[in-house]
């Protein structure tokens, strides 16, 4: 450490900057976050709140502008936790300047959100993006005139086409360098809202600590449109409390009285008043054209008849997409790992310690294995997602299925979590990213795991042939995945009722044009998922991996019923014919597995837990079988196999088809398929949602909420039937 | 829900108002301050706090401060709701000062039915807007409340409202009738006076553009019948019908002629 590091030298201050990228959804944001910050990104999330963090760097004449990319917003009021986190970011992480990215095309509306930046009092830039296409449109925006109205630079530019980047990289220096900085205009808002936030800043002046941000005015603002959070903060903080908040009682009140509507209302519409004056002087609109490519394309993709088709074809291509592609992807990972599992056991050297050995290739090897599986299928399925969203077709599919997923209590853009749930759980919830609402986001996510996933299918197809007569076989498995179906909607009907009670979520929605995706913004968009993933929830899946690995393999000391190290020597011993022999010593291996599997830890839990399953009609057997199905649904057959001592078993092994035959009647049959569906989700599931809710809490929920749905759900079948005779 | 709401007397209004104002204020309602606020005694309070409670529309238990249960909410909000609209009346139809307006707004509140409530505002509106009535015809009445001043000007007044009835014929288009945006079908233009009372959404619909004033197209409707998609400052917004139905426009028969 050579000690040169005395001082900051002078100047040096000003070399690093804090720059917030703010803009309307579908303003062409993440284009632009993509072009300034290359590849230096890091994403994480908001503590406590399923908002995502985006940050990037990049450097322009020596100067080092770190990039917060804030969520993408309509407005900035407490409305959702994405606009909460928009104006705390300002307010809290205190950036240099906010940059606003406006869509051209839509001025009116994108610069709501700007002015609302003003009213922070925070120097900013606005990017007009998309320019090509607003004077398409026929718009032609007097840039200079709009600048000085709005007191802030503005930048024109064409961000997918790399247009305006390097002029606003110098604008973003340029304010920077500016002190003082230079301060956007404020919105006035007419005599009578002007003279209650005179007294509203009056009354709050030395009660709220003066340091700059957020202005006393602006505080005064949001107290009189009622904004919660700050009338939350107020109450906390400021000394006056009671008194301020009277006053704003009574200055809302008075408002009502003198202008005939909410103070919110008057606010919103003064906002819209301020922009619509200034457009009038800087845009020149010449007669739109009457049809817009896009409404072109929407007289197809949304037509009366035509549209659901479309969107169930679509669904369908996104399901294939993610499966029959990515299953054959899947098949290379999985042969790859049973290739290094059983590289590493041959090369071992033979008898030296067999437990790390056992560690490596069953758990550490298995557990990455487990990890990396999902991977084809997550990243082929955010190419889809990426795809519809960016074309804008997300939000169509949205308002085309609305009103039946909002009668199941649902959102309308929930279908492709639910729908992709019948693949596979993981990419699904982690799907369910697209939904905007908390509410419909975490009802979405908790129920997800009711469509019966593609893993539970050997589950399926080994009991199903096992105890039921063939013509019965197709109606049993469409019985089970229906009864999923059915669940999934009465659950979330339930969760609208009581945890996620309210208002519905409204759906006030924009549908963008139809744009064409770029290569670039989808790639990015899938390595992000693919990444945050693997790191995220593919560390914790790794970890339980481990735990259930110890779990099936301690204690390693057990007393075997037999020395079956003695009986194979016997066996070898007694020269019998090598077929013969061979048959005889994988028997005693068989059983001798089935020994260690009942002694193990899993299998003790199972023993424990016999009493508590046995009134659904389960012994230990399945019981161990079912903490194995923790890992993965599939699992559960290879455990039957080996409690059975019937050896490696898959789905179509019919000696364990006649094993259970033998020790199971078909209720019993039945109420295992049950319970597999709607009991605990696989631990990479639980691993998601706790990655994607951003909290313990709701994967708990989820696994503790569904195994006790199943209990009770399988117990009812399975008296039922007891008692009606049925399949016993 | 509804019988619950009209069978409730006056003073019980009066506490689950009393509570929602306190909440908004103080973010709790003790029962002190109800007490001060209506000048009751406390055990009195607490008393109505536990009749409210048999009822769901208030959470009680002694020693801490009540809240009210979202039935509760429903039935403060339409009371306070009905005080609004009836002060309105006694301020901007009848030019009562506004502190005896308060004043008798809260007398008369409890004695109105909601039907009568709904014609009041329906009325006050129709003032506002019948060419027969309209400010001038509220500023003559406010000169007929001055019995100092003559009363023999009906003619003039009416070749005025007929006049004023012109200049807004000129202006607005030809049939202006008021209906909600839900009604409009798809291709017909409307513009917004007003959107109606349906809790948080209402700022969002607002936020999203929807000002009064503000011209809006209906483009289509889903084809499930729900939601509907809107051109409003020349960008496609989607709302459902309920959300639709709160947004109060005027039809705009020109567009319709001229498609």
């Amino acid at each position: 450490m050579a000690c040169e590091c005395t001082g900051v030298a002078p100047g040096i201050q000003g070399l690093r900057v804090t720059v917030a990228l703010a803009g309307n959804p579908n303003s062409g944001k993440t284009t632009l976050f993509n072009a300034l910050t290359c590849s230096r990104q890091h994403v994480g999330n908001y503590p406590g709140v399923t908002v995502e963090k985006k940050e990037g760097e990049f450097e322009h004449d020596g100067m080092e502008i770190h990039v917060i990319d804030l969520p993408g917003t309509y407005s900035l009021t407490a409305y959702s936790p994405e606009e909460l986190v928009a104006r705390n970011v300002v307010i809290n992480e205190a950036p240099d300047m906010v940059v606003d990215v406006v869509d051209a095309s839509n001025l009116e509306r994108n610069l709501y959100l700007a002015v609302q930046f003003m009213e922070l009092g925070i120097p900013m830039i606005l990017a007009f993006n998309m320019s090509d296409l607003a004077e398409a449109r026929g718009h032609s925006i007097d840039i200079e005139r709009l600048s000085e109205l709005f007191q802030v630079p503005i930048i024109r530019m064409v961000a997918h086409k790399g247009q305006g980047i390097q002029e606003l990289k110098q604008a973003i220096v340029h304010v920077a360098g500016q002190t003082p900085a230079q301060q956007p205009a404020t919105v006035k808002y007419g005599g009578h809202i002007e003279a209650e936030l005179d007294k509203l800043t009056e009354a709050l002046q030395g009660s709220v600590p003066d340091s700059g941000r957020p202005t006393a005015r602006w505080l005064a603002l949001k107290l009189l449109e009622g904004d919660e959070a700050v009338i939350g903060q107020i109450r906390r903080e400021a000394k006056n409390a009671i008194d301020v908040l009277q006053k704003v009682e009574d200055s809302r009140n008075l408002l009502v009285r003198e202008l005939g509507d909410d103070a919110e209302i008057l606010i919103a519409d003064r906002r819209y008043g301020f922009i619509s004056g200034a457009c009038q002087e800087a845009v020149r609109s010449t007669v739109e054209t009457r049809h817009s490519m896009s409404d072109r394309i929407d007289m197809v993709l949304t037509h009366r008849v035509l549209s659901i088709p479309i969107f169930l074809l679509m669904m369908f291509l996104v399901f294939k997409l993610t499966f029959a592609v990515g299953d054959p992807l899947m098949g290379w990972i999985e042969s790859f790992f049973g290739w290094l599992g059983e590289a590493i056991t041959t090369y071992w050297p033979e008898g030296a310690a067999p437990l790390l050995q056992s560690l490596i290739v069953d758990g550490i090897i298995g557990g990455v294995g487990g990890v990396v599986v999902f991977l084809p299928n997550i990243l082929l399925l955010f190419l889809a997602i990426s795809i519809l969203e960016d074309s804008g077709y997300m939000a169509r599919a949205a308002f085309i299925m609305d009103r039946f997923m909002h009668k199941i209590g649902l959102h309308g853009k929930s279908f492709i979590p639910m729908l992709i749930g019948f693949g596979c759980t993981v990419p699904a919830i982690m799907a369910t990213r697209t939904l905007e609402n908390h509410r419909d986001r975490l009802t979405t996510m908790l129920v997800a795991p009711l469509m019966s996933c593609g893993a539970r299918l050997p589950i399926y197809a080994l009991i199903i042939p096992a105890f039921f007569p063939a013509t019965w076989h197709a109606r049993l498995l469409w019985l089970i995945y229906f009864i999923g179906i059915v669940l999934a909607i009465v659950c979330a009907k339930l969760l609208r009722g009581t945890l996620f009670k309210g208002e519905a979520a409204p759906f006030v929605m924009e549908l963008p044009p139809y744009r064409l995706p770029t290569v670039r913004g989808v790639l990015v968009h899938m390595w992000e998922r693919g990444w945050l993933y693997l790191k995220k929830a593919g560390t914790l899946i790794l970890g339980v991996s481990i735990v259930m690995w110890a779990l099936l393999t301690f204690p390693q000391k057990i007393e075997y019923s037999r020395d079956y190290n003695q009986a194979i020597e016997d066996v070898s011993s007694k020269q019998l014919p090598a077929e013969e022999a061979e048959e005889l010593v994988a028997e005693l291996e068989q059983a001798r597995a089935s020994e260690e599997l009942a002694n193990s830890y899993a299998g003790r839990i199972g023993h424990a837990f016999e009493p508590l399953i046995k009134p659904l009609g389960f012994d230990w057997k399945i019981g161990t079988a079912m903490i194995g199905a923790f890992a993965a649904k599939e699992v559960f057959v290879a455990q039957m196999g080996i409690v059975y001592s019937v050896g490696e078993a898959d789905e179509d092994s019919v000696p364990l088809r006649d094993k259970l035959r033998e020790n199971y009647s078909p209720l019993v049959g039945f109420c295992i398929m049950l319970f597999s569906l709607i009991s605990a989700p696989c631990m990479a599931t639980i691993a998601v949602t706790k990655r994607e809710s951003n909290s313990w809490k709701w994967a708990l929920f989820q696994l503790g909420g569904l195994t006790a749905l199943a209990y009770v759900i399988t117990l009812i079948v399975y008296q039922v039937g007891s008692i009606c005779g049925i399949g016993v | 829900m509804e019988s619950l709401a009209s069978s409730l007397s006056p003073e019980m209004e009066d506490y689950l108002e009393t509570i929602a104002s306190l909440f908004r204020i103080h973010g709790e309602a003790r029962v002190t301050d109800i007490a001060e606020r209506l000048s009751i005694s406390k055990a009195g309070v607490t008393q109505a706090l536990r009749s409210l409670a048999a009822k769901g529309l208030v959470d009680y238990r002694p020693y801490v401060s009540p809240t009210l249960t979202e039935s509760g909410k429903r039935v403060a909000e339409r009371v306070q709701h009905r005080h609004d609209v009836l002060k309105r009346f006694l301020i901007e139809v009848l030019l009562v000062d506004s502190e005896l307006a308060e004043a008798n707004a809260c007398r008369l509140e409890h004695a109105v039915d909601r039907s009568v409530l709904e014609r009041l505002a329906h009325f006050m509106d129709f003032v506002k807007r019948c060419p027969r009535g309209g400010s001038k015809w509220i500023r003559g009445y406010e000169h007929s409340c001055d019995p100092d001043k003559e009363t023999e000007t009906c003619e003039r007044c009416m070749v005025m409202a007929i006049d004023e009835y012109r200049n807004r014929h000129h202006m607005l288009p030809t049939e202006e009738a008021t209906m909600t945006l839900a009604e409009l079908k798809p291709g017909e233009t409307g513009r917004i006076v007003r959107v109606g009372s349906i809790g948080s959404i209402r700022r969002r619909i607002v936020d999203m553009g929807a000002t009064s004033g503000t011209s809006v197209t209906v483009v289509k409707v889903a084809p499930l019948g729900d939601p509907i998609e809107v051109k409003i400052k020349g960008y496609s917004l989607t709302l459902r019908k309920e959300e639709a139905e709160a947004i109060t426009i005027e039809a705009r028969a020109d567009q319709e002629d001229g498609k």
